[in-house]
């Protein structure tokens, strides 16, 4: 099914280009993450699917319709960046208003509030105000909101930032085990995380979709990326090159180098890598098949 | 998912319905809405016991009849006909209270919600038509409860003094609640646009006194400059109210069709601007 269709999408703010004439197309399925730097118009990307702004030029459609059109009500869900829950009211009133707006009625409002509210482990803090939370607790609970009813679309806009390691990692483990009914579209700047969570990772920079790395087809039949103890790494660098298969040693940071070779003739290049290690008497962190997230990006 | 989760969203109007009365859950249930009902009802309960009952002692007293009998002035005339003094006296100082309370009431609709993102998250669950119309019928009903209250009190002021005034007293308080309503409607409506424009409560307060003040020294000028400009005074909401001092209230419901028009004008612009507005 068709998730996101932009042609020729731009927005402008004032002089600033946030977004410059982007095309994408994008199919449901497993998380998509968008990352770019600082005001490179993520934010700006996902306002425009909610409906939030209007676009300056182009066209875009999600799941087929308009943003913000009403055949989209229910079915797109977001955690918005800025934006705040209404200090009036306390978790569980707000958050049953919007069940009652999906058309849940009366217990079955509060029931589903209190559903959401438990994926994100907050069902102790639903009978408090917003103002009582604390930053992680508040960004919690805007997930919460986005889970409500049955959405087919949800948009997270930096949905871990500001979480404790724990909380982080429940949500995603809640986004992991909800991906089967629901696709998540993820801006973040944990690459990490969005390299454990997506398949699809797009990359925006001054407003232009510069790269997109499927991580589902990533390069893991040409890289091995080895993470060392503290060791002398220009002799690692050495006698690694010796290694049948080995096209290029690239290192990446102090302690950690990326080994291009050849699929062909590097098979059995990861066990004799670590027969090597282990004769040198090295000790390694880490071994990846493929290269991290921020190197296929940046590297 | 959802436990029992819907196929489909729900119209318009159940939404319109939920927020209106979210709204009025707003002014019952919270801290902040039952302190500010609380003020209102010592404001009122002031102007019970000082100006209305006063005033309505006053006019019951046959030498102050014979006075105002005197002075040939259509709108003494008038009041001092009122079988229920108290409900005269009520009636001349709602059509000028009432406003300025609607407009500080009103105002925050939506300027400080925009602010702080709390409609983003509420255009994610409902439509922005609904999100506004439900904003405005809130209003609505909030007013319509707060005049309910003060024309009730009202009305327990005269059976105090008058018991056998009952009847035409209830027809009477009919009458100024249905008026005083659809007098609020194109302020209620006003707002709600102003409020959409403003960045803050405050500021949409503001703009209604400028565009009221700026009305009421512009308007005149214009129409004595350019009479053909004479229409834009009923762009004012409020402009019949004086007229209607001089009628009954049932007599007033004639003047109703003005103040429609005015709320649907302003609602079809605010309607516009919430749609093609950025969140």
């Amino acid at each position: 099914m068709n998730l996101l269709r932009c042609h020729g999408l731009s927005k402008r703010y004032g002089n600033k280009l946030a977004l410059d004439n982007v095309d994408l197309t994008l199919e449901t399925g497993s998380p998509i993450a968008l990352v770019g730097p600082n005001g490179a118009g993520k934010t700006t990307l996902l306002s425009l699917m909610l409906g939030f702004i209007k676009p300056s030029a182009g066209d875009i459609k999600v799941l087929g319709k308009q943003p913000g059109s009403a055949a989209l009500l229910g079915k797109v869900a977001a955690l918005p960046q800025d934006a705040a829950l209404d200090p009036d009211f306390s978790l569980l009133t707000q958050l049953a208003l919007y069940a009652r707006l999906h058309g849940f009625n009366g217990k079955a409002a509060e029931n589903e509030a209190l559903r959401v509210l438990a994926l994100v482990g907050l069902v102790d803090a639903a009978r408090s105000l917003p103002k009582a939370l604390s930053h992680g607790m508040g960004k919690r609970a805007a997930i919460a909101q986005a889970l409500i009813g049955a959405p087919k679309l949800v948009l997270l806009d930096e949905p871990t930032a500001g979480l404790d390691p724990v909380n982080a990692r429940n949500i995603r483990d809640l986004v992991s085990n909800l991906a089967a009914d629901i696709t998540f579209l993820i801006s973040s700047h944990n690459l990490e995380e969005l390299e454990k969570l997506c398949g699809k990772v797009l990359y925006l920079d001054h407003g232009k979709l510069s790269q997109a790395v499927d991580l589902t087809t990533q390069d893991s039949q040409t890289y091995l990326t080895l993470q060392m103890q503290s060791c002398d790494m220009a002799a690692l660098q050495t006698q690694l090159q010796g290694l049948p298969g080995i096209e290029a040693i690239q290192p990446s940071g102090k302690h950690t180098l990326i080994l291009k070779y050849q699929p062909v003739l590097g098979e059995q290049l990861d066990i004799q890598l670590l027969q090597l290690l282990h004769q040198q008497q090295l000790q390694y962190r880490m071994l990846i098949k493929g290269r991290t997230l921020e190197d296929q990006l940046f590297s | 998912m959802g436990l029992t989760s819907k196929k489909t969203h729900p119209g318009s109007w159940h939404n319109i319905r939920q927020l209106a009365l979210f709204e009025l859950q707003r002014l019952l249930l919270q801290r902040r809405g039952l302190l500010a009902l609380l003020t209102f009802a010592l404001l009122w309960l002031l102007f019970l016991a000082y100006p209305i009952k006063s005033a309505a002692e006053l006019m019951t007293d046959p030498s102050m009849r014979d006075l105002a009998a005197a002075i040939d002035n259509k709108i003494l005339a008038q009041l001092f006909s009122w079988p229920v003094a108290e409900l005269a006296v009520y009636w001349a100082i709602s059509l000028y209270l009432f406003p300025m309370f609607c407009i500080m009431l009103a105002a925050g609709q939506f300027a400080a919600d925009k602010q702080r993102g709390t409609l983003r998250f509420l255009t994610l669950h409902c439509g922005r038509e609904a999100l506004f119309f439900g904003r405005f019928l809130g209003m609505m009903l909030i007013q319509l409860l707060l005049l309910i209250l003060t024309v009730a009190a009202t009305i327990a002021l005269a059976m105090i003094r008058e018991p056998s005034l009952s009847g035409v007293a209830i027809t009477d308080a009919f009458w100024i609640t249905l008026n005083l309503l659809i007098v609020l409607l194109p302020y209620t409506a006003l707002m709600s646009v102003l409020s959409l424009v403003a960045t803050s409560n405050r500021q949409a307060t503001i703009y209604a006194v400028l565009f009221f003040t700026v009305s009421a020294i512009l308007l005149p000028l214009l129409d004595y400059a350019l009479p053909l400009l004479g229409f834009l005074n009923y762009l004012v909401p409020g402009m019949q109210t004086d007229g209607l001092l001089a009628i009954s209230p049932k007599a007033a419901l004639s003047s109703a069709p003005l103040p429609i028009i005015q709320s649907i004008a302003y609602l079809a612009l605010g309607l516009q601007l919430i749609k093609r507005g950025d969140l």
